[in-house]
């Protein structure tokens, strides 16, 4: 009788052990790879840009004694760079540091988000593909983070022709 | 127990384990691409981004609108008011307002003719927004505010980008065991969660003048009618500048009239001064129509 008890803790050892094992695989597996706040604020990234570009093309600017929007110039300065390029440098940098943000991060450490903007165009034939025509970064992110959103708006430059703006949410 | 039980006891929990971490890790290989996808806020995010896109499209639409009405302003008055071919015809560019032998008028319908050329412009403009279907709109000039109605709705699908449906193939087992491998061969199919159906209606500043086409049109009614008779030249080319500048003045309109007189058909262009927006450049819109007032 004695000898049985024995091999029956042994037994109940090892399948204590494994329940233990199972639970700590159990775990480690189906955590996932993210926590879901770490999503939710990859997405706002993309939001925040959205949000942003909505405002940026429709900020008022006065231009030859003019009430525009930012849109307006950015195809004038498209037409006469010489003359209007000033002016949208300072409009946009202004904008981009108006809306830098500090934040904290879910684990409570201080976090910079910013964004950039790159206007482009779709290149007319016969080439094909994308050209950068300006950029504006304030400031300058430092890194290029795995965390970042974009949105794209369209500003017409003529009835048959348009530019880009893409508007970047980035960390820095 | 025997030692042999206990040694086959002891390697059946083993398998056992070994078996569910197996079972385990596979479920794993699934969920792991579907459910951190999953999560709280994100179906609110992708709503938000197409609320925001179609802000975007409005506001594209408006910076267009802006635009499009100068140039329509411009091309009109170069058109004499048509909208394409005169309906007397033209001469040397001129739109004939009314037939060679003065018996006619054809003097053209303005507001309409600015709403479809507007409309026909605003359309070659929606092209340049990527994936727009055509969208019609009807246009109201009401003061300084010129208000764009479309007439029939834009549609945006809400697709959930990382919405990601994977198909699953339980007999594939090199590649249930490797992630990479099973989204290389089962590539993952990208939901649409919904619509966001919205009118981009838009309301921009209109600081042009169509009245001025009225004043015009009586002015030479009057032309046809006083200034006709005169056989002397001078004469009724005075008369026509003096009509002409009294419809500018009931038009409050400031502009620079310029008449050229060949074969008793009158060439007039006027000038719009002082500019009336940036959207209209540096070069002043005009208005040119031609006036035959034979003495018959």
């Amino acid at each position: 009788m004695k000898k049985a008890i024995v091999p029956l803790g042994i037994s109940l050892f090892f399948s204590a052990l494994a329940i233990v094992l199972l639970i700590v695989f159990f775990f480690l597996f189906l955590r996932g790879d993210r926590a879901p706040n770490e999503v939710v604020i990859e997405e706002s990234f993309t939001a925040a840009a959205h949000g942003i570009a909505v405002q940026y093309l429709a900020v008022p600017v006065i231009v030859d004694n003019e009430a525009i929007t930012v849109a307006d110039l950015i195809r004038l300065w498209y037409h006469d760079r010489a003359r209007y390029q000033k002016t949208l440098e300072r409009v946009s940098l202004e904008f981009l540091q108006a809306s830098t943000m500090n934040y904290r991060d879910q684990d409570g450490e201080e976090q910079v988000r910013v964004f950039w903007i790159n206007i482009y165009e779709k290149l007319r034939e016969p080439y094909v593909g994308l050209q950068s025509l300006i950029k504006f970064n304030q400031p300058k992110p430092t890194f290029v983070s795995e965390q970042r959103g974009r949105a794209v708006g369209v500003v017409p430059v003529s009835e048959s022709h348009a530019v880009m703006v893409e508007l970047w949410s980035d960390a820095a | 127990m025997s030692k042999k039980a206990q040694i086959f006891d002891v390697t059946l929990v083993f398998i056992t384990l070994g078996a569910m971490i197996a079972v385990l890790f596979v479920v794993n290989t699934i969920a792991s691409e579907t459910s951190q996808w999953k999560t709280i806020g994100h179906r609110a995010f992708d709503l938000q981004n197409t609320y925001a896109q179609g802000d975007l499209f409005v506001g594209f639409m408006a910076t267009a609108a802006r635009w499009a009405a100068a140039e329509t302003v411009r091309e009109l008055g170069e058109r004499g008011g048509f909208l394409a071919i005169p309906s007397c015809g033209s001469i040397k560019g001129f739109a004939y307002w009314n037939t060679p032998d003065g018996k006619t008028t054809c003097t053209p319908l303005v507001y309409e003719n600015f709403y479809n050329l507007l409309s026909q412009k605003l359309e070659h403009y929606a092209t340049q927004y990527p994936q727009v279907q055509k969208i019609p709109y009807e246009f109201l000039v009401t003061g300084d505010r010129l208000l764009g109605i479309p007439t029939i709705p834009v549609r945006l699908n809400i697709f959930g980008p990382k919405e990601k449906v994977v198909r699953y193939n339980p007999f594939d087992i090199t590649a249930l065991f490797s992630p990479g491998l099973y989204t290389e061969r089962y590539p993952v199919v990208q939901g649409l969660t919904g619509f966001y159906v919205f009118r981009p209606n838009f309301e921009i500043p209109f600081t042009y003048n169509l009245d001025i086409y009225k004043a015009l049109i009586d002015a030479a009614e009057e032309m046809r009618r006083i200034c006709a008779p005169n056989d002397i030249i001078e004469e009724k080319t005075a008369c026509v500048q003096k009509k002409l500048t009294a419809a500018l003045a009931q038009a409050n309109e400031q502009a620079t009239v310029t008449v050229e007189v060949e074969d008793n058909v009158y060439y007039i262009t006027i000038t719009q001064q002082p500019r009336k927006s940036i959207y209209l450049g540096n070069e002043a819109p005009v208005i040119r129509f031609a006036l035959p007032l034979p003495q018959g």
